[in-house]
């Protein structure tokens, strides 16, 4: 195995581990979620969240030639998300976590190379369904009385923070860009940043003073 | 200070079993924007593989005739 081979693998893992961990978090924080709807679709995107995992650690074993049962992440998902132990937490993790995947699954299906076949198109739709949902909730909870507007910004912040250095990291690896496995001209950083902006603005334009 | 908390909207859930079924009214939920209701009617109502799913706000019916109410109002 090369090393660059090894970055590909590192960064289909990564996808993996979070999604292992969002569907893990999502049963067991969503399970006592604030509504009975969003508690119900906490649990349905769960299983999905982990169905996407599954799907991404096959392609990770074909791509190394190792097939391993897999029984707990491989420690490369996000430090924030792993630690997630509220509904606010919860939410923002989903959020940030899904769009920064969903701009590197969208660059790399962009970039189309006939040797590296992700498995994402299967899972972009439902992966879509989870973005509105979550931010839905961010709005909601930005909205929000008492401590839990800046509570949910701390939260995003965080988790944002972390997803922004892995993105940097995929952008900067050389190995992507000449094997043509993300486009030179993905603006990963650049467009997760402006995701997350409108986010946090339009929540800022309906708060007075 | 902050204005309001986003305002939560009932919704109603219209589905279709099979072609040419009947349209039928199989239940109600609260959600703040017909994005997240349209979520929130498939992962709750995933019993049947439905042909058809509609969810409108209950605010948007319009009323044609109501049911005289059972006792005289005080």
């Amino acid at each position: 195995m090369s090393k660059e081979h090894i970055s590909l693998i590192e960064l289909g893992e990564t996808i993996a581990d979070n999604k292992f961990i969002l569907g893990d978090r999502l049963v067991e924080i969503g399970i006592s979620g604030p509504t009975l709807e969003g508690t119900l679709s906490s649990i349905a995107m769960a299983q999905q969240e982990l169905g996407h995992s599954r799907l991404l650690y096959r392609w990770v074993s074909d791509l190394s030639g190792i097939k391993t049962e897999v029984k707990h992440q491989t420690g490369k998902a996000f430090k924030q998300n792993v630690e997630i132990g509220n509904w606010i937490e919860l939410i923002a993790g989903i959020y940030v976590t899904n769009v920064a995947v969903d701009l590197v699954m969208n660059a790399m299906i962009e970039a189309n190379n006939p040797n590296v076949n992700p498995p994402f198109t299967k899972m972009l739709k439902e992966q879509q369904e989870h973005l509105i949902y979550s931010q839905s909730w961010c709005d909601q909870l930005l909205l929000d009385k008492g401590s839990i507007p800046r509570r949910t910004k701390e939260a995003i912040s965080k988790t944002a923070q972390e997803a922004k250095e892995w993105l940097i990291k995929v952008e900067n690896d050389m190995y992507f860009v000449t094997e043509n496995i993300i486009p030179k001209d993905a603006r990963l950083v650049e467009n997760f940043d402006a995701t997350l902006g409108e986010v946090l603005k339009d929540v800022e334009k309906q708060h007075v003073g | 200070m902050t204005v309001d908390v986003a305002k939560k909207h009932d919704y109603l859930l219209l589905t279709r079993i099979n072609r040419g079924d009947e349209l039928i009214h199989v239940g109600t939920f609260k959600a703040v924007n017909d994005d997240l209701a349209k979520i929130y009617a498939q992962h709750i109502y995933d019993e049947e593989d439905w042909v058809e799913m509609f969810v409108v706000k209950k605010e948007a019916l319009v009323c044609v005739r109501s049911p005289e109410p059972l006792f005289a109002k005080e």
